[in-house]
Order: C-alpha cells, then structure tokens, then sequence
C-alpha cells in the first residue's frame, strides 16, 4: 500500500454508456498528492469515468472498488439555481453537500475576491463567472478529493492561475485530483499522470438490443 | 447534520419560487379559469351547479396541481443538483427518500397551496355553503398532497425522458383516481347534508400510505435518472 492509503483504487472497470463500451479495462489508484489528467478526445467517456469515481453511476464491469466519499465532484452543469443570487447559491451548495457551516461574510467575502457580482441573478452572470461560483465550495470546504470535469472552462489566465495555486496548495496539503481538461494545465500545476482513455479494442456495441 | 440539507432543499424551491411569482400565480390562475368556464357554459340553474361543483372543482385543481408538478425534477436533473443530493447521501449516510420529501413537500405547498387559497372564491361561484365548501377544503388539501407525492415518483421515473409530461401523465391519473372518488364524494354528500367521515379517513389514509411509499419510490426513480 506505500506510505499514504490510497483514496481510490480500482481494478479491471469498464464505462459504458447507452448501451456502447467506452472505456476499459481500466485500473487506477490515486493517492494523496496524485494529479491525474484524464485525456481524450470529445465522447470517450471522461466524464463517465469522473462521474463512476464520484459514484454516482456504477461501472459496467469491475474487478475491484474502492471509492472516496469525501470528495467534490464539479461537472459540467454546475448545479446553480439561475434565479438565485451568487451568494444564496453558494450557500444552498455549501449546505446540500453537507459543509460545515461558514458566516456570511465568510461567503461574502469569497466571492468579492473572486470578481463574481453578488446581488444579480446567476443567469445573468458570464460563463465564467459561473464557473468560478461553482468552484468556489472547492475553496471554502476542504475535501480530500476533487473531481472535476474541465475546471478551466470559460476561466480567464487569472482566474486559471488562481485556482491552479489553490489546487496546488490542495495537493501539497495531502489532497488529490482527478480531472479531465482539453486546455494545457496552467504552469502552477504539476501533474503525477496522464490517463488517456481507451478501449481494449475497438468500440463496441454491449448488447444488440437498444432502447430507444 | 442533515438539518441544513433539507432546508437547503426546501429553501432553493421557495426562493426560486419568491422570484418568479408568476409562476405560482399562473396554477391557481388555471384553476380559477378552468372552473369558471363551467358554470358560464352550463344552464344557469342553481341547482345543476351544485350537483356539478364537486366534481368540476375536484378535476381542475388535480389538473392545476398536475401541470405544475410534472416536470419538477427535469431542471434539478439537468443541472446536476440531484447529483449533489446522492453524493450526500453517500457520504453522510442519510436517505435520499428524506430529500426527496423535503423537495416534495415544498412542491405542494408552492404548487398546491395557491389553488388551495383560490377555492373559496371559486366555490362562491357554484353556490356551495360553508360546510360543502369546508369539505372540500378539506379533501382537496389531503388530496392535493396524496397527488403531489405520486406525481413525485411518476416525475422520478420519468426523470430525463423526453415526452416526460406525457408518461408523468399516464402514470399519475390512474393512480389518482382513487383520491378523485372519494374526494368529491365526500363534497356531494356534504353538499346533500350526510355524513362525510368515512371518505376524509379514506383520503387520510391514502396519503398516509403515500407519505411512507412515495418518497422511496422516488428516491429510486432519481437514482436511476442519475445513473443514465
């Protein structure tokens, strides 16, 4: 097991998803410290994968599972109500994952420092003002492991930079992530390993029966 | 630990809700207009009015309710925040039935209260008395929530589907017709002046098996949507 137990390890997975073989077989062990970029092209299953890690679907075939709940998964939808204002927001998120509870200057404060306009709703709000609203949790309530589905998405080089430091800061402090990225990772930010994803063979189709 | 996750839950609904005022307005609004069509169509004859009302009153606030309940876990869907819900649940340990109740709790009484205020007036217009008209406050409050917990596991299944509303439909209405029978059962027979127990503690007992049943159901429907 080396010196740090490791917060997944998974033998012998395979993605699928709607009925086609994405990925697989697949093994994988993050430990504290790790950086894994999961690499791909559009459709080959990344997100599966991350949302298999956070458990949130099963994987069609597995040999072995071990799996980290003390994590924080941030895909692509973000889970922001589009009505509510940034700070109402980040406080349902905070409270629905089951954070402990910070005061509201806390949140206030966090999100005046991130440039994300408090008293307009989040529709209103720009991409990445969005994105940096729904990382936010990321910086307010630590957790061991982050997944997260294209985290630079929309980010500008400042923001990009920021939460490069934030992640490093993570990893040092004994945290993992796993993420999945199309843009090259900001200099801050040494990864561990690259996964590129693939299939034992060519893709498949799992059953011939579809549902349509 | 899990008290600020339900009102998490609850208070996303009831401020979203606060935003878009029309939204809740416009239910009872279907309601109002739906059962005032009736008495201008029909004869003006007091008495055919209250042989209708029951029925008429009973029908369009099930629809209203019914409109407004169908598609309430699309957008929570879609924007990942059921995903939220089972990662919690994972980690924490706490049912996401309990979740699923606190959202569908919020549901009836931000779908279902506003018909529920507008029925008074509505009643007026069929010439209901004050006893009739406690009746059927009484059984559309009962059935309203028995209709709110089923449309839940029917919007649970239906999850990312499209044509959900149609399936939320088919699989809602015979479920409901039950709390339909009794309910404005129990309105005629008050309206004639008879004793109205037997059906309020049929109702009563409906929701009740609803209150344990539904939010399970539930959980599993989301759970599966989540998955896909």
């Amino acid at each position: 097991m080396g010196t740090a137990a490791a917060l997944i390890d998974v033998r012998g997975w395979a993605g699928e998803r709607g009925g086609l073989l994405l990925w697989g077989p697949l093994d994988l062990t993050v430990r504290p410290g790790d950086v894994i970029h999961v690499q791909g092209p559009n459709g080959c299953g990344k997100t599966t994968l991350l949302r298999t890690l956070a458990g949130l679907r099963a994987p069609a075939v597995a040999q072995h599972t071990t799996l980290c709940r003390d994590l924080w998964w941030i895909g692509h939808a973000s889970a922001l109500a589009e009505d509510l204002d940034a700070a109402l927001n980040l406080r349902l998120l905070l409270d629905v994952a089951a954070a402990p509870r910070l005061g509201e200057d806390r949140l206030l404060a966090h999100l005046a420092g991130q440039g994300v306009p408090l008293g307009r709703p989040v529709r209103l709000l720009s991409a990445g003002q969005r994105r940096k609203l729904a990382l936010s949790p990321l910086a307010l309530a630590p957790r061991a492991l982050w997944l997260l589905d294209e985290p630079f998405d929309a980010l500008d080089t400042g923001a990009c930079d920021a939460l490069a430091a934030l992640a490093a800061h993570h990893v040092a402090a004994g945290g993992a992530i796993v993420l999945t990225s199309h843009q090259p990772l900001p200099d801050g930010l040494s990864l561990s390993q690259k996964m590129p994803l693939r299939t034992s063979g060519k893709r498949e189709q799992l059953s011939n029966q579809e549902f349509s | 630990m899990t008290w600020p996750l339900l009102r998490a839950i609850f208070l996303r609904e009831w401020a979203q809700s606060l935003r878009q005022p029309a939204d809740a307005a416009w239910h009872a609004l279907f309601f109002v207009v739906v059962s005032s069509l009736f008495p201008l169509s029909l004869e003006p004859d007091p008495d055919t009015l209250r042989l209708l009302a029951p029925g008429v009153l009973w029908v369009a606030a099930l629809l209203a309710v019914l409109l407004a309940s169908g598609r309430m876990f699309q957008d929570d869907l879609r924007s990942g925040w059921v995903d939220q819900w089972v990662l919690t649940c994972a980690a924490t340990g706490t049912p996401l039935a309990l979740l699923v109740a606190a959202r569908l709790a919020a549901q009836w009484l931000l779908a279902a209260l506003p018909v529920l205020a507008v029925a008074p007036l509505v009643a007026l217009q069929f010439g209901l008395g004050a006893w009739p008209l406690a009746v059927l406050m009484a059984s559309l409050a009962l059935g309203t929530a028995v209709l709110v917990l089923i449309t839940g596991v029917a919007a649970a299944l239906a999850g990312g589907l499209r044509g959900a509303a149609l399936l939320v439909m088919l699989i809602v209405l015979p479920l409901v017709a039950p709390a339909i029978i009794f309910g404005a059962m129990a309105v005629h027979h008050a309206v004639r002046g008879q004793a109205v127990g037997a059906e309020l503690a049929l109702l009563g007992a409906m929701l009740a098996v609803a209150l344990v049943a539904c939010p399970l159901l539930a959980a599993v429907g989301l759970r599966a949507a989540v998955e896909s």
